[in-house]
């Protein structure tokens, strides 16, 4: 994904979470999109760092390093699952809350020195195989 | 009173009831405490009322190990000691500081946090600082901008810390020279103690200075209150009667040096720009916090104790490394440079309402853990006045790199968790295998722990009283006492730890 896509759909996703109603997606590609797209992270940090820590997730745990398999893990978090059929808003809030879950049970870790989520590790993971 | 001992007649014979060596915070928070009291007190200070490169000289020593500050600009020598130049950071030990934790070798005092309490209240007041207060929600009454990053305290809370401006050295000269029953000596050295016989008690000590004359001082108590690197120092010169020196048939003297380790460890970057007063700090600031790790969390991961203060990144990237500043053996030439623009943290003004930020640097101060081998010795080098010079081996365990790490990780997670943004560790904490320590690890110039207190003579140098095992009239004040070395700087609890021992000393004169 070129610099400006990225942070053209930053802005634009920022934006959807704001007015939630506005904007609907319902494309494979479009989750694939929303899903590389760690919220936090990229109103702090640039695109290629982004995938520079998705680079090192994925040197950490290479079997999971995978679009198909990096999708499904951020799509279904085994109660709830995502799908290219859902509202952006919803996969939003479905990552949203996986990331909050993550920090509440110490499921998070260490990549280039952010101290983040495994979903959002994930995000960053699916990234950088853009 | 005061004495010039340069301009004693040579060989005085100096008498009184108890005799204080050292006149820094210490030493006189005890004096203050004799003023009018039927007992004669004879308070001896190396240097005079000013610097005085020659006395300062006295304190020069080898360094090794973690590179540290030089030792001679490390603390000032002369009436009032380094509050002559302190930026007056006060906050209280937390009670697990206090406490055995079986993940920290040498670890627990023998006595509680509770027993400072009363000396707290009292130490508060001779550093001229604010109520008695550390919850930060009495002071978001005064100051309505104050509020927590962290709504959630169970994980990582909010340690306050209040601000002095006193210099001990102005402040109460007035009162410890018109005072009649305090007699002051300046340019009095202490270079040697005498003991009896079998030496359980203290007769006399050698008093020096450059003019090339020697006195004599008896007391029947004497309270050794220079610094934990002269404390050690005086105790293991001493050894005319011991071999090894006094208060040390167990090898412990000058051994268990501690710092607070003060470095640069994370960023924490915000998704709302925050001006977060709270954690606010200048030159004038009365109170501000700093993010602590509760007790909990502390056992949980086995870690030390800890705090981070937050700096807008914009400052602080401008800052230059403490201990690329204050790297000459000239402590008024380093605070020069201190002050003069090389730490912009020092010269900068408040900020104004509209300043927010969005990015901080999270700035550590964390407790060493005791370590026999981080020690104060001997040099075969002498001073001019005949003293065996001081050497510092400064050296670190594995826990305090473990523990910085797993500080940032908690306080990252809280971030996250509570949805305002991410902590970025520094690079040199990115490794879990990484023990090393980059170039700009510094300390906090607070020396601990040389004569450590213990209730058994085999792992401490004093008891829970301050007074030196074997040894009945020989008490030490200061931070050499501490056990452990908490999070916070030392003077506060060493003020109050010094006015307890006094409190001691009038049961038993």
């Amino acid at each position: 994904m070129k610099r400006r896509n990225f942070l053209t759909l930053t802005t634009f996703s920022v934006a959807v979470i704001s007015v939630p109603f506005l904007y609907c997606r319902n494309s494979s590609a479009d989750l694939e999109k929303t899903l590389t797209i760690p919220q936090t992270l990229s109103q702090i940090t640039d695109e290629n760092s982004i995938k520079e820590i998705g680079k090192v997730y994925g040197k950490l745990y290479p079997d999971e390093y995978s679009r198909n398999l990096l999708e499904q893990n951020l799509t279904n978090n085994g109660v709830q699952s995502v799908s290219a059929g859902s509202q952006a808003k919803d996969i939003y809030s479905f990552l949203d809350n996986n990331i909050l879950e993550d920090f509440k049970s110490g499921n998070s870790m260490v990549l280039n020195g952010w101290v983040l989520s495994r979903t959002e590790a994930r995000q960053c993971a699916l990234l950088s195989l853009y | 009173m005061h004495f010039d001992a340069r301009e004693l007649p040579d060989h005085q014979v100096i008498e009184g009831d108890i005799c204080i060596i050292g006149a820094g915070a210490a030493g006189i928070s005890i004096a203050l405490e004799w003023i009018n009291s039927p007992y004669k007190v004879i308070l001896l200070e190396g240097g005079g009322f000013e610097y005085d490169e020659r006395v300062q000289e006295l304190y020069a020593g080898k360094t090794t190990g973690q590179r540290y500050y030089p030792l001679k600009s490390a603390r000032l020598h002369y009436f009032g000691g380094t509050t002559g130049h302190w930026s007056g950071f006060c906050s209280t030990f937390d009670e697990i500081d206090f406490e055995k934790r079986e993940w920290i070798p040498h670890s627990g005092w023998p006595i509680k946090r509770a027993e400072l309490d009363p000396f707290y209240i009292r130490a508060q007041k001779n550093v001229d600082l604010g109520p008695y207060e550390y919850d930060w929600k009495y002071w978001q009454k005064e100051n309505p901008a104050f509020h927590p990053l962290l709504q959630d305290e169970s994980v990582v809370w909010n340690k306050v810390w209040q601000f002095s401006n006193s210099r001990f050295g102005t402040k109460y000269r007035d009162a410890v020279v018109k005072s009649k029953n305090v007699h002051l000596y300046t340019y009095a050295n202490v270079t040697d103690i005498t003991a009896n016989d079998n030496v359980t008690f203290i007769r006399q000590v050698t008093v020096k200075n450059y003019t090339g004359k020697q006195h004599t001082v008896k007391a029947k108590h004497f309270i050794l209150a220079c610094c934990s690197v002269q404390n050690a120092r005086i105790l293991l010169a001493s050894n005319k009667q011991k071999i090894r020196g006094l208060g040390n048939d167990h090898d412990n003297v000058g051994r268990y040096f501690m710092e607070h380790l003060e470095i640069k460890s994370a960023e924490l970057w915000l998704t709302k720009p925050d001006p977060l007063r709270m954690y606010e700090w200048h030159f004038g600031t009365k109170v501000r916090c700093e993010l602590a790790i509760t007790k909990e969390q502390q056992e949980k991961h086995k870690i030390l104790n800890g705090t981070a203060s937050l700096t807008p990144l914009a400052i602080a990237k401008k800052q230059k490394p403490m201990i690329d500043i204050w790297d000459t053996e000239d402590p008024q030439k380093n605070l020069q440079k201190l002050t003069g623009g090389d730490r912009t943290e020092l010269t900068i003004q408040p900020s104004t309402p509209d300043q927010v930020f969005k990015s901080y640097q999270l700035f550590t101060r964390i407790e060493q853990a005791p370590n026999p081998y981080s020690r104060v010795t001997l040099d075969t080098v002498k001073d001019s006045l005949g003293m065996p010079r001081a050497n510092l081996h400064w050296e670190l365990t594995l826990l305090e790199k473990h523990s910085l790490r797993k500080i940032y990780e908690i306080i990252g997670q809280e971030v996250g968790k509570q949805g305002l943004g991410r902590v970025r560790l520094m690079e040199f904490l990115w490794d879990e295998k990484d023990y090393s320590w980059p170039e700009f690890t510094g300390g906090g110039w607070h020396h601990m722990g040389t004569t450590r207190m213990s209730e058994d003579p085999n792992s401490g140098v004093v008891d829970a009283n301050c007074t030196v095992h074997g040894i009945s009239n020989l008490h030490i004040a200061g931070a050499s006492c501490y056990t452990t070395a908490a999070a916070v700087n030392p003077t506060l609890t060493l003020i109050a730890l010094s006015l307890r021992l006094s409190d001691r000393i009038k049961t038993l004169v």
